[in-house]
């Protein structure tokens, strides 16, 4: 879970990265990027945060 | 506008404009030094007192000249700019200070000798690593340093090929401040500025993971953070890496712009601490079993306001002396830069202590302090691109986001932050970030141009969408990569020494288990059931 996290938190960065050659219009970059942040997002609070509280010590 | 029409035509008629007459070598030769029996009965009005006297001489025999004046000129031009960046760094080299009180009265009384030791050595661990590795790597090739002479020796950037386009990466100049002629005067002086800046992002984390974090993985975190984490992030901002150059190379406004480090300084110092605080999980007794917040109070909120005054005064160092000079390429901004930076922390104040006040009937001391916090690290990017009233907005906003934040890491993430590290630094210096691209009114001009593209930084509300691309394409970096990288480095070290002090040490508090000494022997503490008031 950690690990599947991780990789779509950082899939978030490279999308980021590649709306500079996606498209040259900045409203295209602008929703690119914007799509990037939502998904880096949601790798971290949706995915490796949601995991680590499965196992959170005030559970036990 | 009758009067303003007889006043127009009292003015005397304007002189033609006179043609420049060079000044000559013995133009120069003709002044004359004070009379030296005056000077040697004192000079009380100081009006003897730093005369044509005082000007150095290239050659005795030709006495002085033209050259000799203008070399005088440039070197006290750079006097100003070094002497303006060494003070403004000692004044945020101080906000260590304010931190560490900030912290350790955010914290309970039985952990405060452990706290207050992460605050202090992360000092020295930081600018041990800073000085090893992490200056080459962020501003090894920053390519020049108008301000303060040029530092030509930081001049050599490791760069990727991307899309066509050139991506700095990492500097390769300064190892140990000697390798590849860093033994030189100007890049004394960014390292000095540069390396109090790194150990603010790194004390940011001593908060989040306080009352839980095992002293020795805090030194090996501090340490790999001081080298690789932060100066990486710092260089593409700051050393002439890929942010830098959005501008240039894919006409994204100026590029990425940050003055004084939301994002560079305390959005990976938040991010950091997120990272930090998620791996070490929360303190026993912070959530019940149902997943319910107890609020675990410090111990001395005396501390807290006195160390947000100390943090609030050393940020006037912070965001000011991010001109890196006070003459030449328009650094009196520096004026606007420190008005804009105290009414951002004011309203950032007000903000939170309203929202409190509001909510929950009281205005919450400490959230008040944080507001003025949030207010403060909001401002620091776009400080030197907005105008007062752009800064209010910013602050206010700030001071409000930070309760929300705060609200929302502790009760949806469940993630224990003792002091609001997460929300102060990370969530508003994504603000901050974010702020530049709505709200910077073009007007600055720092020399003509900003990250090599020619024009002021202007944001969204005046014109210019790109410059949001720019500044939210640095955030996701920020959380997609700095916040990735982070959790990694951590995780590692979790793995190999372990991040978390046992539950017994935590229970007794870390002051005997970890440090050997309590931070206050002569007095008997009590343990209080979370949750009590």
């Amino acid at each position: 879970m950690t690990a599947i996290g991780i990789l779509v938190t950082f899939l978030g960065f490279v999308l980021a990265v590649l709306s500079l050659t996606l498209t040259t219009s900045v409203n295209g970059r602008l929703f690119i990027v914007l799509a990037g942040l939502a998904v880096s997002l949601i790798g971290l609070i949706g995915i490796i945060n949601k995991g680590l509280l499965k196992n959170a010590i005030w559970r036990k | 506008m009758a009067l303003g029409a007889s006043l127009a035509l009292a003015q005397p008629a304007a002189p033609a404009a006179a043609a420049p007459v060079p000044v000559t070598d013995a133009d120069i030769k003709g002044v004359a030094p004070p009379n030296a029996d005056a000077r040697v009965k004192g000079d009380p009005d100081g009006g003897l007192t730093g005369t044509v006297s005082d000007v150095a001489v290239g050659d005795a025999k030709k006495g002085l000249t033209v050259g000799d004046v203008i070399n005088q000129v440039g070197q006290n031009k750079v006097a100003i700019n070094f002497v303006w960046t060494l003070i403004t760094g000692f004044l945020v080299m101080f906000m260590q200070a304010g931190f560490a009180i900030v912290e350790t009265g955010l914290c309970r009384a039985k952990n405060a000798n452990h706290t207050m030791m992460m605050n202090f050595m992360v000092y020295g661990t930081g600018m041990l690593a800073y000085w090893l590795i992490g200056f080459a790597i962020q501003m090894g090739g920053v390519g020049g340093v108008g301000n303060l002479g040029g530092a030509p020796p930081l001049n050599t950037e490791h760069v990727m090929t991307l899309f066509g386009k050139p991506f700095g990466l990492f500097g390769q100049h300064g190892l140990f401040l000697m390798q590849g002629g860093t033994y030189d005067v100007a890049v004394m002086v960014v390292f000095l500025f540069q390396m109090v800046f790194m150990d603010t992002a790194l004390t940011i984390v001593t908060g989040s993971a306080a009352e839980r974090w095992k002293y020795a993985a805090f030194l090996v975190s501090s340490f790999i953070m001081g080298a690789f984490t932060y100066p990486l992030f710092a260089n593409w901002a700051w050393g002439g890496g890929w942010l830098a150059n959005l501008g240039t190379n894919f006409g994204l406004g100026k590029g990425y712009c940050d003055f004084a480090g939301s994002g560079v300084v305390h959005a990976v110092g938040g991010l950091t601490a997120l990272a930090l605080a998620m791996i070490v999980g929360p303190r026993l007794g912070k959530y019940t079993r149902q997943g319910k917040p107890n609020a675990i109070i410090g111990h001395d909120i005396v501390l807290v306001l006195t160390g947000c005054f100390i943090l609030a005064f050393g940020w006037f160092g912070f965001n000011p002396g991010s001109t890196l000079g006070a003459s030449g390429n328009g650094n009196l901004r520096i004026g606007s830069i420190a008005v804009n930076t105290m009414l951002a922390g004011m309203a950032g104040g007000f903000g939170a202590m309203f929202y409190m006040w509001m909510r929950y009937g009281k205005p919450d001391a400490s959230m008040s302090g944080n507001g003025l916090l949030a207010g403060l690290v909001a401002i620091t990017a776009p400080s030197g691109f907005v105008n007062p009233v752009g800064a209010v907005i910013i602050g206010l906003i700030a001071g409000v986001l930070v309760c929300l934040s705060v609200e929302f890491v502790d009760r949806v993430m469940k993630v224990d932050d003792p002091v609001g590290a997460i929300s102060v630094h990370g969530a508003n210096g994504l603000w901050g970030v974010i702020s530049v691209g709505l709200f910077a009114d073009g007007k600055s001009n720092y020399g003509g141009s900003w990250n090599g593209v020619t024009g002021s930084v202007t944001g969204l509300f005046y014109g210019d969408a790109s410059q949001l691309v720019a500044q939210l394409i640095g955030v996701v970096t920020l959380v997609g990569f700095v916040f990735v990288f982070s959790f990694v480095v951590n995780l590692i070290i979790d793995a190999c020494i372990g991040q978390r002090v046992s539950a017994k040490a935590e229970l007794e508090g870390l002051d005997l288990p970890e440090m050997g000494q309590l931070g206050y022997p002569e007095f008997e503490l009590k343990a209080r059931p979370a949750g009590a008031q």
